[in-house]
């Protein structure tokens, strides 16, 4: 053993860490080395010394004041426990409405843009609100008692046709939109009725795609209870309803304009067929002129009020839902289809989600490194300020 | 580790105040005392080591039956003890030149001088506070080595559980903290003589 291993040994001898060979080995060399025996005897009294110093008691309020920090400690856990309890959950819950919030509101901005729908289903509601505060049942019976006391007036002047204009509403729910919509349009071109105008947009719920639809449509009159019937029993109709427009006396007023107008430009032509003057040909004529294009106007609004009143409109409002009533739904034959369909769209889903956070860390790193900075400086500030 | 202690245990992780203090009773002294050591000041190692039981009681859920409990405690007690010092010497560094302010004016700091008091040498009892100093005098991977394997008596492997450090490294640190401390003895006791 040489010096150097020697004065490796020192402490381990000392803290008896060294096997029987080994402190043999130690024993023999502090013997012959006066170097290593002098270094050995001061690190003993060192250890010695060291260990004179010796355990203090502990003083004697220690065990009372430990406990009262333990209790303090205690009832601040329990509290602090609840705490965090709630505060986890908040989170929790932010988070899973974030996460399910986030994709639905980015579907909602996209269609928005894209075609508009928001608005139209807005709409949709704001026409259903008015007629429901009318209510079906009132405005049916308005009208009849409105027509009613025309009926008599008219009754009296014996005037045979009521000219009434009839506008119909009808909001359904429908289960299989293609199918009903041409079922529809069959019967309407039987009637020999018209689509004035046609509205369909496709809407994504969920998984699935739904149509919804608004069309006008104009049908003869005598045919519109029957094409109403006919319509409401395609689906579940949720709002019917009928308003009718009376516009004989608006119509009788315009008849006996436009009799008064014929005779006038029949006396008029009389009287140029004697005129002699110039001047007073051609002021006739320039009158003639006048009434014709009066004839003309109240004609044309006669033709347009025969066309009111012999074609009704139909508002139909139809939306595709899955089901249209509360009974057991037989199982669907495609259940396991469309299980594994929900499911891949919820994988889906859930890629789009950690997508869409990767998206957004990349998106908001410059700002999250920027914020990082300044909480970095404003601690370090901080810091410097203790 | 015995049955008793397990139960203890499990009965002060649900918060049994009375079942932690026995638990803890046999640790106590010798937590206070390495906490003394390393901190001088008798207040400063009460606050200290139990800061550390209130630690202990706070996290005793997390500790796993497999490693010692023993070394477990002590190594919670000697971090706390590293952590505060470390603390203080942060906070409280300051230049003795630097003059104290008061309302009054400018005062200048008036430092007591441990090293040189030759009438008490012969002192039992100063001469322990001269090794005291001395220890204190030391860095504090040597310091906690010395006192854990010297005043405390811990074996090689429990101070390598304790320290997180291998027992090789153990070794090395109680050669060269004694080596260190042979040194500023000597030193003292020349400049005392």
């Amino acid at each position: 053993m040489n010096c150097n291993e020697c004065v490796e040994k020192i402490s381990p001898y000392i803290d008896n860490e060294l096997s029987e060979i080994e402190k043999k080995e130690f024993e023999d060399h502090i013997k012959e080395c006066k170097e290593c025996d002098k270094i050995y005897k001061e690190t003993l009294d060192v250890v010695e010394k060291v260990k004179s110093i010796g355990n203090e008691s502990l003083p004697d309020d220690y065990e009372y004041i430990l406990r009262n920090k333990l209790e303090n400690e205690k009832s601040f856990m329990a509290r602090k426990k609840s705490y965090r309890k709630w505060i986890s959950l908040g989170v929790a819950i932010s988070l899973i409405l974030i996460i399910f919030i986030m994709p639905k509101m980015f579907y909602i901005i996209k269609n928005n843009l894209s075609t508009n729908s928001g608005n139209r289903t807005e709409e949709s509601i704001d026409t259903t609100e008015q007629n429901n505060s009318i209510g079906v049942n009132d405005s049916i019976n308005n009208n009849i008692e409105s027509s009613d006391t025309h009926e008599k007036e008219y009754d009296a002047k014996n005037i045979i046709n009521n000219k009434i204009i009839k506008n119909s509403y009808i909001k359904m729910e429908i289960i299989d939109f293609n199918k009903i919509l041409e079922e529809i349009y069959d019967y309407i071109n039987s009637k020999e009725g018209f689509i004035e105008n046609s509205d369909i947009n496709i809407v994504n719920e969920g998984n699935r795609e739904y149509r919804e639809g608004n069309i006008n449509i104009k049908i003869p009159q005598e045919d519109l209870d029957e094409t109403i019937k006919f319509i409401s029993q395609r689906g579940k109709a949720i709002n019917i309803s009928t308003s009718s427009d009376d516009v004989t006396k608006e119509y009788i007023d315009l008849e006996a304009r436009l009799s008064n107008l014929n005779i006038q430009e029949k006396r008029l032509k009389e009287l140029l067929d004697e005129a002699e003057n110039i001047d007073d040909i051609l002021n006739i004529e320039n009158e003639l002129r006048r009434i014709r294009t009066e004839i003309e106007q109240a004609q044309s609004t006669l033709e347009n009020l025969d066309d009111l009143v012999s074609y009704s409109t139909i508002n139909l409002e139809m939306t595709e839902v899955d089901s249209i009533d509360d009974k057991i739904q037989s199982l669907d034959n495609n259940i396991f289809l469309t299980s594994r369909k929900g499911f891949i769209s919820t994988i889906n889903f859930i890629i789009k989600v950690f997508q869409n956070i990767i998206i957004y860390t990349i998106t908001f790193l410059p700002i999250l490194i920027l914020v990082a900075i300044l909480i970095f400086l404003f601690r370090k500030k901080n810091n410097v300020k203790k | 580790m015995t049955l008793n202690e397990k139960i203890l245990i499990k009965k002060a992780s649900n918060g049994d105040i009375n079942a932690f203090e026995k638990l803890i009773d046999s640790y106590q002294k010798r937590a206070y005392n390495i906490a003394l050591k390393f901190m001088k000041e008798p207040e400063d190692a009460k606050d200290v080591s139990q800061q550390a039981f209130i630690k202990i009681f706070k996290y005793i859920k997390t500790f796993n039956f497999k490693s010692s409990f023993n070394t477990w405690i002590y190594r919670i007690i000697v971090n706390i003890c590293i952590d505060s010092i470390n603390k203080n010497n942060k906070n409280e560094t300051y230049l003795l030149d630097n003059p104290i302010e008061t309302l009054e004016g400018k005062m200048s700091r008036d430092v007591r001088d441990d090293r040189n008091k030759p009438d008490d040498i012969l002192d039992k009892k100063e001469s322990r506070e001269l090794v005291h100093n001395a220890i204190n005098r030391l860095d504090d991977i040597y310091r906690i080595i010395i006192i854990l394997r010297d005043i405390e008596g811990f074996s090689y492997k429990e101070i390598s559980e304790i320290l997180e450090i291998s027992i090789g490294t153990v070794k090395s640190r109680i050669k060269r903290g004694r080596d260190k401390l042979r040194i500023i003895l000597k030193e003292e006791l020349e400049q005392n003589l």
